[in-house]
């Protein structure tokens, strides 16, 4: 979704940057003091009448463009919370995600587990979120992890190629403030 | 047996980028406010522009939508020098949209695997508290405050202090202690380590 925002970012700085240059006389004083609207556009539009259903035209092209745009970030919105696989997929993924939760939370170190999956279904993701002690040997639990539950997961949603992306939180304390030297009492 | 070895290496290589391939895509800043906004903007400016451009060629003479009747009158009204204020706040719109679709620092710090299926990560925050928590496990040392690692040399500056006068060995034996927790993360790339040691002078 890069490649629309930048395209949307260059064209209002370049639309920026040509009106900060005309109101300060790059294109000359009578340009700088001239109407935003000239009276010369509405001469031209009228003496060529291919130029209001062109610009119509691709304002539409545009404008549909950007609903298309919205729809689809809604729509990856919306398939982060509520996978966009068929019902029985979805209660099978609820029945394994209980055994990768139990699997998960029996691993060394491993306190809390929370998985979902979720995605489109041409792109599914599986989401992992494990709580671990502040020791932990989070390489160990992360080859383990994608070895046998995840694997297991894979096989009974029926999805082998499903990519998992794991977040681990170590559970440490925040590190205390330092604070000055009280001057202790006479 | 030398072909196998070579197969396994180049299959191995190629499953590592895989997995680099796909943190770095899952762990990415999504933009997705700016994406938003830019969605908006672009859906209603240019819907807008449609409706009465349409209009205009069809030879209506009034505005369908309402209040464009008052911009277009205030854009007749005003010349390019009364609107600098606001063609500066469009370039910097635009900059700032610019920016956003810059690639931008990963959310957290992605681990090594070799699984092209697999992508894992720990936050930078918690790999700072690691650290540290690392650090202050080495005898004498009473303060632990860790930086980085940065987005561009990737080093991880370690702050540590003692009451001892004489630190002896202490900046090596918390080198080790915080290369050791590394060891047990095993971030995708490695952080360089600088550990500064302070100690009582008194």
């Amino acid at each position: 979704m890069r490649i629309p925002i930048a395209a949307t970012g260059a064209v209002l700085l370049a639309c920026g940057a040509a009106a900060l240059a005309a109101g300060l006389g790059a294109f000359g004083a009578a340009a700088a003091d001239g109407p935003l609207l000239d009276p010369a556009l509405a001469r031209f539009a009228g003496g060529h009448g291919w130029f209001l259903p062109v610009a119509a035209g691709v304002a539409e092209v545009l404008a549909l463009a950007g609903q298309l745009w919205l729809v689809v970030q809604v729509r990856r919105v919306v398939h982060r919370w509520w996978p966009d696989v068929d019902p029985e997929t979805r209660i099978r993924a609820r029945a394994a995600a209980d055994d990768l939760n139990r699997d998960a939370r029996a691993m060394p170190g491993v306190r809390d587990c929370g998985v979902r999956l979720s995605g489109t279904a041409d792109r599914p993701r599986l989401l992992l979120r494990l709580a671990c002690a502040g020791d932990t040997l989070i390489s160990e639990v992360y080859g383990e992890l994608g070895a046998g539950p995840v694997e297991r997961y894979r096989e009974a949603v029926g999805m082998p190629d499903l990519p998992v992306v794991i977040r681990f939180r170590p559970d440490l304390p925040r590190p205390p403030r330092r604070h000055r030297a009280q001057p202790e009492p006479a | 047996m030398a072909e196998m070895l070579v197969r396994d290496l180049i299959e191995e290589e190629h499953n590592r980028r895989q997995a680099r391939r796909l943190a770095v895509r899952e762990f990415r800043p999504r933009r997705a406010f700016a994406g938003f906004a830019g969605a908006l903007l672009v859906t209603t400016g240019c819907g807008v522009a449609a409706i009465e451009l349409l209009a205009a060629a069809l030879g209506s003479g009034v505005h369908p939508v309402p209040g464009v009747a008052a911009v277009a009158d205030a854009l007749r009204r005003h010349t390019w020098r009364d609107v600098l204020p606001a063609a500066g706040a469009i370039t910097f719109a635009g900059a700032a949209f610019l920016l956003a679709a810059l690639p931008g620092r990963l959310r957290g710090v992605p681990l090594a695997g070799s699984d092209p299926r697999q992508a894992g990560a720990i936050g930078r925050t918690a790999l700072r508290r690691t650290v540290a928590d690392a650090a202050l496990g080495v005898p004498g040392i009473e303060r632990a405050r860790v930086r980085g690692p940065g987005p561009f040399r990737g080093v991880l500056v370690v702050r540590v202090t003692t009451g001892y006068r004489n630190p002896a060995n202490l900046a090596d034996l918390v080198r080790q202690a915080v290369g050791a927790r590394l060891d047990r993360i095993e971030p995708m790339r490695r952080p360089q380590v600088d550990v500064r040691l302070g100690w009582r002078r008194d």
